[in-house]
């Protein structure tokens, strides 16, 4: 193994770890989201939760590709 | 030939008649503040009692959503300056890069980009000070690390002090409401409150309309 190949090794296990983090911090808005619904039920609440949605959905491409790539 | 008469629970009936003054001392409050201040508005929330009503909604000071509109734009649009501007330079990020890590690059700035622009709307649009006609609740809405409510009767609420932070606050008619109520060191700050002066009047007149009536 040489020098490069361990540096591409430590570049994409932190980016990997780092997509985690990131999947774990849009799923926990997502969760805030719908509890502070419970404090303040407006209309609006489908389309906000849509975007987390899309978020969450997005993060976890981003995770896919991250492992291909 | 008998009759039914309705019965009235005092206290109901008292909080009825709280209710309709409140919603009478509204009357021609008409203004467009961007969903800032939104009187009687048509929303619900879990605790929320039998007779109990909101009759104001404050959010932030459009103007404090500024900020993150334009880093939001300049960060989309950034991926178009920064790739052109190396190529002009003579170093294309193909010398140094794979195709495909681009790519992957330029998603990840794009969903980061995303997913603050998210944050920030939900900051602003679940950051409230509601006033219903038995109480002020506070909510202070963080997406991912807090979420804090607190709340207070209107009839221990004592005085409301109203602070213009800075010239900005001046020019676009914003600023920070403090308000004490009854009980020991209990404060609730809101900031960046649009139409300050009318908010801390409307509150400490809402607060004594339900006094005067719980008293008599």
């Amino acid at each position: 193994m040489d020098l490069q190949s361990i540096a591409l090794f430590v570049v994409k296990g932190v980016t990997l770890i780092l997509c985690v983090v990131y999947l774990f911090a849009v799923i926990t808005m997502f969760r805030q989201l719908s509890l502070v619904n419970r404090a303040l039920k407006t209309k609006y609440f489908p389309i906000l939760a849509i975007l987390a949605i899309i978020n969450i959905i997005l993060v976890g491409m981003f995770f896919i590709l991250a492992i291909f790539v | 030939m008998t009759h039914r008469t309705e019965q009235f629970d005092p206290v109901e009936e008292k909080e009825l008649l709280i209710s309709k003054r409140m919603r009478e001392s509204m009357k021609g409050e008409n203004f467009r503040t961007m969903n800032t201040v939104v009187l009687n508005p048509a929303i619900t929330f879990d605790t929320q009692n039998d007779n109990e009503k909101v009759i104001i909604l404050v959010r932030k000071s459009f103007v404090k959503n500024v900020g993150w509109i334009l880093r939001a734009l300049i960060m989309s649009i950034l991926p178009f300056i920064i790739y052109p501007s190396l190529i002009a330079a003579g170093v294309s990020p193909t010398n140094y890069l794979e195709g495909p890590l681009i790519i992957l690059i330029t998603f990840g700035w794009y969903l980061f980009t995303y997913t603050i622009t998210v944050m920030e709307i939900y900051r602003w649009y679940y950051n409230v000070l509601m006033i219903t006609n038995e109480r002020l609740i506070d909510i202070d809405f963080n997406p991912i690390f807090r979420r804090r409510i607190s709340e207070a009767n209107l009839e221990n609420i004592e005085d409301v002090t109203e602070t213009i932070p800075n010239f900005l606050g001046t020019i676009f008619n914003y600023g920070n409401l403090e308000i004490q109520t009854a009980a020991e060191k209990r404060e609730f700050e809101f900031f960046s409150a649009p139409r300050p002066t009318w908010l801390r009047d409307k509150i400490m007149d809402l607060a004594s309309i339900r006094k005067n009536i719980l008293e008599d």
